[in-house]
């Protein structure tokens, strides 16, 4: 999809993306032959090419507007880079020059300037303040964190903050934001926001930059690759020579190459040299060529069981820790393929696998070693079983029964497009199966699944991610208990739990929110570690949603003519390798 | 006065279809908006949407005003589809329809038009010779073949001709309409090697469907070949080649034309999933893209450019029967009892 | 194939003994089955094609009624992930990506495909019917009216159509899907029925009714109905395979929610798991493209087999069959 620089997952591997048919040209037929003569750019060393499934003509320069955007990592650069092996951070873009009580001070790296001239103008304070104020009108979350905004010299922008906020949270929140908005083109929509007072003029703001199309490409970026050209088949750029890293290029063109949506044919076929992130099946593993390298990093993501919190069955604390234990966690991440782990104990904690595929305890870093040990694991079904007659459920010829006499059914909720989730739901259909519950998978078209059932609350059981892509506990607690309480019908205000330590204790009122608010400015680790306990025990009890597994996201390049590291080097362990490689001098035409 | 009666069919129909797809398009659940919150959620967290800002984005992207009774933005559309104005794309920001479609048709009407012209030439020239030889081995081995090639759905075809000659063997491109870095042009190599990419999804249209084509024609030219007529001009010494060629073949040919006429419109729906197997950018790949993201003016531009086409296919059809066969009067229509 | 109908025209014969002779209404419907149905099926099974045909059509209704309870459900872990084909009796074309047995998928997908197949051929045929033969028999306005309604039915693309459709109403039941598949596929098969009624009307023995004050329902049942009824069974059998084609399409492109397995599901799931680029896995996509394939040959076979009846001159060599099996056949 064309947001290509984004951290977007792929999730289904029915994306797509191609070129070495002409490349190589292996056993290549005689036309075929002739027009990989013609198309002439490939395999020189020169031109790195990459996947698009979409018409480049199709695409417009404002990434605000969601509809078809252009907006590419190798364009414009990245606020920072997170190590998820050691949970560290680089400053890239933007360093933080300050962060002291509630104030942070954030400067643009020297030397960056935009793609407009020979070189082109500096980035400033004015372009990474309209980043921060889009980022306000459009709610995400950086404004979420901050009070008060303004310009702090030429290069700085200084925040207040709402509140002492703790800096890793901060940090992390920070992940995942590039800078590619020049307050030139943004200007309207900044002036309109400081003039604006209401939440309705914002929306109005909101609405009109949602709508907006740019046609100007070259002053959107600011990275080591500026826009060249385009045509219905491909979008080329070429190296920028005035970026600080550029020395560390040494070809000429990054191209994005519109290729069928068969990503595997893609990939096998040497179409492409490279792609960020693509969930291969086994098949391909098995088949790639010897010069097809890939590596693995944590997707902080991962697929989770969301339970309708006002369905007559699920909004019982008890019945769904029993369908828990009746889930074969292990046998979903296996169904998955190579590339997932179960969750050890589904508590909102990310880390469960690491970037060889193998089990990881990263998660335990997050808690305390008593909390980590505490955390029930849901895998007992004779417990599940107690658990359901206990609420009056009962068991007759392998059937279980609800209270009322009917047979206890359900269907769980799948998007039709994304077919690499369907095995995961498909096992746990199987589960309850076999244990005497009643279930199917309904498989609902994608843009409908989402609309009508997911974010409407209209299911019972449903299908969706665990985390938001950050690793830090609070961004997964705020998803649970603020973002996503809506749509599984779930009340964090009137939330009950057993007691820290004690599974089947009696149910006492908990209050996430009021822990997340406490965690969020918590000064020392100490204190935070304590609140993040007690947040992950909630969850860990209360499922709002069981989180079955975590995945790898695999990155692949043809190292024929490519060098890059070896597929066990931790510098991949950082999102994503193919952005960062180029700008590090870690991946070299050969 | 049967032609313009017949136009005045065609536009009641065409209208009635523009309508009919109107009215289904805005009972669409949600509208471009549910696309978005679909992409949103798919992407959790790595873009630069939040959860709170999705509910106003179904404000943000509705492409008519629905404080406008539905009577009126119908007129209106009416309105602009006659003076060939189908609007702004939903999803596509920035690109009229117009422009899509004039991007798309022209590969779609290329890849359709081989593909039909073969699948008849190719089948009806099968089922002549079937005929002529009825009984012999050739025609039980052909007719066999050809049932058994009418019963392979079209993309599977596609999946099974990508399998061997573009995975296993490399001959043929798997995707796309030309290949990357050529210039388009009217030079020999860019048609040769639009011709190349065309070649398997036109080959799978082709291989499943001129057993059927076959079949008929075999059919109709047997029944031809036990006219009395033919028989007559044996006895007066007609040569068998020319009693085959414009007799027999002509003919038999004859119930086949609105035939191929009315397979424009099945074939222009079956390019939706071949385009979207081959990745070729034509209409059905748009109109695919269209309903995924809940794009109303784009689908129904499409939608109207293929009712067109096929609108004008039967009408040729009709209007040039009577040319064709002299038998063909046009008074069916008499009220009866 | 105006000619066609020579070997029926007993049926006026048979209107005048019926209304003459003490017959019951059972035993005039008997006569009636007999005649438009049961003699061109006897006629037509002695062709090899139709033979075939229905042996293979025959096949899959017991996969679908029976098979179920002679094969266990598809679960995962039935068998080791991507097992390959013929090595055990537990899964004998193999396993999937989560270790179900590809036969349980295939055997347990038939049975909402056959509901499909009957649903959808069902719909069609009666609407195309009706409307075929009353806009031809009655002509005029009404006439004009249903033409134009199959006109424009027509006229709008089918698999769009339905895509369409599909996203509005998010049918989940197999007979309704069945029915949303074949929404347009009427109005072609109405349109030759028209014609077909058009050349039958003018008959003199349909006359003969006419002026004996038959009512326009009773001409259309009696006379012309049987008339045409082959035509409508081969148009019957070709929606079916009609049917098969558009559901495993949509399923394949997941447009189509629902419960139900289905062959297009196995295929897309082996295709996205890129079952095709290997040679040991190719079997998970050529499975359910056999039971495709197969059931869509057989209805062909079937189809094809008993379109002979139309063809006066191959029928005339089986007249002598007809007089045997047929009494009401002069």
């Amino acid at each position: 999809m064309p947001s290509h620089g984004k951290g977007k997952l792929g999730k289904s591997n029915r994306q797509s993306i191609s070129r070495r048919h002409l490349l190589r040209g292996a056993a290549m037929g005689g036309a075929m032959a002739m027009a990989g003569c013609l198309g002439g750019v490939e395999g020189d060393g020169e031109t790195f090419v990459e996947p698009i499934t979409v018409d480049p003509t199709n695409y417009q320069f404002n990434h605000l507007n969601l509809q078809h955007p252009f907006s590419h990592a190798m364009q414009s650069d990245q606020l920072q880079r997170y190590f998820i092996n050691d949970g560290t951070f680089e400053s890239y873009a933007v360093n933080i020059e300050e962060f002291e009580g509630d104030t942070a001070v954030l400067k643009v790296r020297d030397d960056l300037t935009w793609h407009n001239g020979d070189p082109g103008d500096p980035v400033n304070a004015d372009d990474l303040y309209t980043k921060l104020v889009t980022d306000a009108i459009i709610g995400d979350t950086m404004s979420t964190l901050w009070t008060d905004i303004q310009r702090d010299g030429d290069k700085s922008v200084e925040l207040t903050l709402d509140g002492t906020i703790n800096k890793n949270l901060f940090r992390d929140g920070l992940n995942y934001y590039w800078l590619e908005t020049p307050f030139r083109l943004y200007k309207d929509y900044v002036e309109r926001w400081e003039d604006a007072t209401t939440d309705d003029e914002i929306a109005d703001i909101r609405n009109d930059l949602r709508n907006d199309s740019f046609d100007e490409e070259k002053v959107k970026g600011n990275g080591p690759f500026q826009f060249e050209e385009r045509d219905n088949r491909h979008l080329k750029m070429s190296l920028y020579e005035h970026h600080p890293d550029a020395d560390n290029i040494n070809w000429k063109n990054w191209e994005l190459r519109k290729v069928s949506t068969d990503t595997a044919s893609v990939l096998l076929g040497g179409e492409v040299d490279g792609i960020r992130n693509y969930s291969a099946p086994e098949t391909v593993f098995e088949q790639a060529p010897d010069d097809l390298l890939n590596a693995q990093l944590p997707a902080l993501w991962g697929h989770s069981l969301p339970f309708n919190h006002e369905d007559d069955d699920f909004s019982n604390i008890r019945v769904r820790q029993a369908v828990s234990e009746f889930i074969d966690r292990q046998a979903c991440a296996d169904n998955y393929g190579r590339l997932g782990q179960p969750v050890e104990a589904p508590s909102g904690l990310v880390g469960n696998i690491d970037g060889q595929n193998e089990p990881s305890n990263r998660w335990e870093n997050k808690v305390s070693d008593e909390m980590a040990e505490q955390l029930y694991r849901y895998d007992d079904p004779e417990r599940g079983r107690e658990l359901l007659r206990g609420e009056g459920y009962q068991k007759d010829d392998d059937t279980w029964y609800r209270p009322n006499g009917d047979p206890f059914e359900m269907t769980i909720k799948v998007p039709a497009g994304l077919t690499d989730w369907h095995p995961v739901y498909q096992t746990i259909v199987d589960n309850l199966e076999n244990e005497g519950i009643g279930a199917e998978l309904q498989r609902i078209e994608e843009s409908t699944y989402w609309a009508d059932h997911y974010t409407a609350g209209n299911y019972k059981v449903a299908s969706t991610g665990w985390t938001l892509q950050r690793s830090s506990p609070y961004y997964v607690f705020d998803m649970y208990y603020n973002i996503d309480t809506e749509f599984m019908n779930l009340d964090p205000e009137n939330l009950e739990a057993p007691p820290m330590g004690e599974p089947d204790g009696e149910l006492q009122s908990v209050d996430p929110r009021g822990l997340m608010e406490e965690l969020l400015v918590a000064q020392d680790e100490e204190e935070a570690t304590a609140i993040t306990d007690e947040l992950a025990w909630i969850t860990n009890q209360t499922v709002p949603m069981l989180q079955l597994n975590e995945i790898n996201d695999p990155v692949w390049f043809y190292t024929d003519d490519w060098e890059v590291p070896d597929p066990d080097s931790e510098k991949y362990q950082s999102k994503w390798p193919l952005w960062w490689f180029p700008r590090n001098g870690d991946m070299q035409a050969k | 006065m049967y032609i313009l009666k017949r136009l005045g069919q065609a536009f009641v129909t065409f209208v009635a279809v523009i309508t009919v797809t109107f009215g289904l398009i805005r009972a669409m659940p949600g509208g471009p908006a549910d696309y978005i919150r679909a992409r949103v959620m798919r992407n959790r967290g790595s873009e630069g949407v939040s959860m709170s800002e999705i509910n106003s984005l179904t404000e943000a992207y509705t492409n008519f005003d629905p404080s406008t009774p539905v009577y009126v933005q119908y007129f209106d559309y009416v309105t602009n589809i006659l003076q060939g104005n189908l609007g702004q794309s939903v999803s596509f920001a920035g690109q009229s329809v117009n422009s899509l479609i004039i991007k798309a048709a022209p590969w779609t009407i290329f890849l359709l038009t081989i593909a039909i012209l073969l699948t008849f030439a190719v089948g009806i020239v099968l089922g002549a010779v079937m005929a002529y030889r009825e009984g012999s081995r050739f025609d039980t081995g052909s007719t066999v073949l050809s049932m058994f090639v009418n019963s392979v759905p079209y993309y599977v075809a596609a999946l099974l001709l990508v399998y061997v000659f573009s995975i296993q063997l490399s001959i043929f491109p798997q995707s796309g309409n030309y290949a990357v870095g050529l210039e388009p042009g009217l030079t020999p190599i860019f048609i040769a090697d639009v011709f190349y990419h065309a070649a398997l999804p036109v080959a799978s249209l082709v291989l499943t469907g001129f057993g059927g084509v076959a079949i008929t024609m075999r059919g109709n030219s047997i029944q031809e070949i036990g006219e009395d007529y033919i028989r007559v001009a044996h006895l007066r010494g007609v040569p068998g080649r020319r009693i085959a060629v414009r007799y027999v073949g002509r003919n038999a040919l004859l119930p086949m034309y609105t035939n191929l006429m009315i397979s424009v419109g099945f074939m222009f729906g079956g390019s939706v999933i071949l385009e979207q197997i081959f990745a070729y950018p034509g209409l059905g790949n748009y109109l695919l893209q269209g309903i995924h993201a809940r794009d109303y003016p784009l689908m129904m531009g499409i939608f109207i450019v293929i009712t067109a086409a096929v609108l004008i296919c039967i009408l040729i059809a009709d209007l040039t029967y009577g040319l064709i066969d002299p038998r063909v009067s046009a008074g069916e229509g008499k009220e009866a009892y | 194939m105006a000619e066609t109908n020579s070997t029926f025209d007993a049926t006026d014969d048979r209107d005048s003994t019926s209304d003459g002779s003490a017959a019951t209404r059972s035993e005039l419907y008997k006569e009636w089955l007999d005649v438009a149905v049961l003699a061109p099926l006897r006629i037509a099974w002695n062709d090899w094609r139709t033979k075939t045909g229905s042996l293979i059509i025959l096949f899959y209704v017991l996969m679908g009624t029976v098979g179920p309870y002679l094969v266990p459900a598809p679960t995962q872990g039935q068998g080791p992930q991507l097992a390959g084909p013929f090595q055990s009796m537990s899964y004998p074309l193999g396993t999937n990506k989560i270790g179900a047995s590809l036969l349980s998928e295939i055997v347990y997908s038939t049975p909402p495909v056959l509901k499909m197949i009957l649903a959808g051929a069902v719909f069609s045929t009666v609407v195309a019917t009706i409307v075929g033969t009353v806009s031809g028999y009655k002509g005029g306005i009404i006439d004009s009216v249903l033409t134009t309604l199959s006109d424009i039915a027509m006229t709008i693309p089918g698999l769009p159509l339905i895509i369409l459709l599909i996203a509005v109403f998010e049918p989940e039941s197999p007979y309704l899907i069945g029915i949303f598949l074949v929404i347009n596929s009427w109005a072609g098969l109405a349109r030759s029925i028209r014609s077909q009624v058009l050349s039958i009307r003018d008959h003199s023995y349909v006359e003969v009714s006419r002026i004996m004050g038959a009512s326009t329902p009773k001409i259309i049942v009696d006379d012309v109905l049987p008339n045409i009824m082959p035509y409508v069974l081969i148009n019957f059998v070709n929606s079916a395979r009609g049917v098969i084609f558009g559901s495993v399409a949509l399923f394949y492109l997941g447009f189509l929610s629902g419960f139900s397995n289905n062959w297009g599901i196995t295929l897309n799931e082996a295709f996205t798991n890129a079952a095709i680029y290997s040679l040991d896995g190719i079997y998970w996509l050529v499975f359910p493209m056999i039971a495709i394939v197969g059931l869509s040959f057989g209805l062909v076979l079937f189809a094809q087999g008993t379109e002979k009846l139309f063809n006066p001159r191959i029928r005339a060599r089986h007249a002598e069959a007809v007089d045997d099996t047929a009494p009401y056949e002069e």
